[in-house]
């Protein structure tokens, strides 16, 4: 998908397509047959057009129509004001995606965390002790199947997380049908997920959480310039909530979480670039209730470089049960001093470098600085008393098609 | 929390309803969208990208969701 470079421009819509912008179909193969055995007929610019959708596009109506294979590593590093870095996590992770045949696709994702720093049952408290070493390995994979027929396609997946003190289970099925003239998609999702929860400092400790997770969405053509994607989810979970590496943390043993998102694509046709937009509205039944805003520019550059900066702002209100009295004034009440149930507000901001090597590897590398304060909170102030939290992850990454 | 709702489900229906009336006035034809079809206009150009910083921003924040279904849970709450 990172391919950007245009590989053929202006043959197919010189005659007909209302556009002054020639057309840059990232789809090499199916611009170049078109091209080829077509020429500039009509029906040849439909099908090039229609064909020339790439996957991971929002218009993917079909297979992907080539393999994709990405290595990446990612590096996280988080800390606190004043103090010394927290948790460091390694992360390298393997995916990809590839048609099978005309009318199938599999994607699939496989990532190892390698954990360390400071204990977790330090990381969010306000006590300030500081943490006692931890070591962890957490591995996740996900693989996910498609079949796609002539107006709607179903996916299939599966998903599992497993560390020492934890393991996740889901599975997933997605429909989404799509308009005849393929300008107005809608989908439909819901997602069973079993936590088993163990703690590493508390051998008895055995718990379990349920969740379903039910999405829809609507994706929309708005103009030959701008998509826009509508998707409202509603999870529901059952079970323990709870931070078993938080003393006193105790949580309600059910959770409503509701998230609508909206993202818009804007392709500026002058500077051939693309402007993402997204805006998430989330609220829960713990009361929390949140804004996020994310604005991302991708900006190719010349034959081979995509540059792409991005800036993404966030802010919560905090959970009912929250306080950073430690420790709870009542033991018996629900409570949690987790910093990420607080009232705050976060900025992060961050770059990401692609170079294209020909036409079949892409190289990339991205840097993303986050920091959250009290005080950054949206309408009224935060928990002003939280101590800053700063983190940065970098990844560098090699894609290759064929 | 019944306030709380309400008021949401207001937004949510005054913003379906800009949906609708956004979706009206649009009729791109197939040759149309070739700008579209760029790969930097994909909703997550970058899938492996994607999945990691859905899950660093969910360990680290009091909110998730929208986004998609599947992928799973973490232990880092």
């Amino acid at each position: 998908m990172t391919r950007f470079n245009a590989s053929s421009k202006g043959k197919l819509d010189s005659s007909s397509a209302p556009e002054s912008v020639p057309p840059r179909a990232d789809h090499s193969l199916t611009v170049a047959r078109t091209e080829n055995s077509a020429g500039n007929h009509l029906l040849a610019k439909l099908l090039g057009a229609a064909l020339a959708i790439p996957a991971g596009s929002a218009l993917a109506e079909g297979p992907p129509p080539i393999s994709e294979i990405k290595l990446v590593y990612f590096d996280f590093q988080d800390w606190q004001s004043g103090g010394e870095d927290r948790m460091h996590i390694k992360s390298p992770m393997i995916w990809f995606a590839t048609p099978l045949g005309d009318s199938w696709s599999v994607e699939g994702t496989l990532q190892l965390d390698d954990i360390s720093g400071a204990s977790p049952q330090y990381l969010d408290s306000l006590s300030g002790a500081s943490g006692v070493g931890i070591n962890d390995r957490r591995q996740w994979g996900d693989v996910r199947v498609s079949r796609y027929f002539e107006r709607f396609s179903l996916s299939l997946g599966g998903a599992v997380s497993t560390e020492d003190d934890y393991i996740s289970r889901s599975a997933s099925i997605e429909g989404r049908w799509w308009t005849e003239d393929k300008n107005t998609t809608v989908s439909f999702g819901i997602s069973p997920n079993f936590d088993r929860i163990t703690s590493s400092n508390d051998g008895t400790l055995l718990e379990r959480r349920r969740a379903f997770t039910y999405l829809v969405g609507l994706t929309q053509v708005l103009s030959p310039n701008s998509l826009l994607q509508s998707n409202f989810s509603y999870a529901t979970g059952d079970g323990y909530h709870s931070d078993p590496y938080k003393f006193f943390d105790k949580r309600p043993t059910s959770r409503d979480q509701f998230a609508w998102l909206t993202r818009h694509n804007y392709f500026v046709a002058a500077a051939d670039a693309a402007l993402h937009t997204d805006y998430r509205f989330y609220w829960d039944s713990w009361s929390v209730q949140s804004h996020l805003l994310e604005v991302k520019w991708y900006q190719p550059l010349g034959e081979h470089f995509m540059v792409r900066p991005g800036i993404r702002y966030y802010s919560q209100d905090s959970a009912e049960f929250f306080s950073s009295e430690f420790p709870p004034l009542d033991e018996n009440s629900n409570y949690s001093p987790d910093q990420r149930l607080a009232s705050y507000g976060s900025l992060s901001y961050g770059l990401k470098v692609e170079y294209a090597i020909g036409e079949h590897v892409t190289l990339d590398a991205l840097v993303q600085f986050i920091e959250q304060r009290g005080s950054w909170k949206l309408f009224g102030s935060g928990n002003s008393e939280l101590k800053d939290y700063h983190a940065r992850y970098t990844g560098v990454g090699v894609t290759a098609k064929f | 929390m019944s306030h709380h709702y309400c008021n949401h489900s207001l937004i949510l229906v005054v913003g379906l309803a800009l949906l609708c009336f956004l979706s009206g006035c649009a009729k791109v034809e197939p040759w149309q969208k070739n700008n579209l079809a760029r790969s930097h206009m994909a909703f997550d150009p970058d899938r492996a990208e994607a999945r990691y910083v859905k899950k660093a921003y969910v360990a680290k924040e009091g909110s998730s969701g929208g986004y998609g279904v599947g992928g799973g849970g973490c232990g880092c709450n």
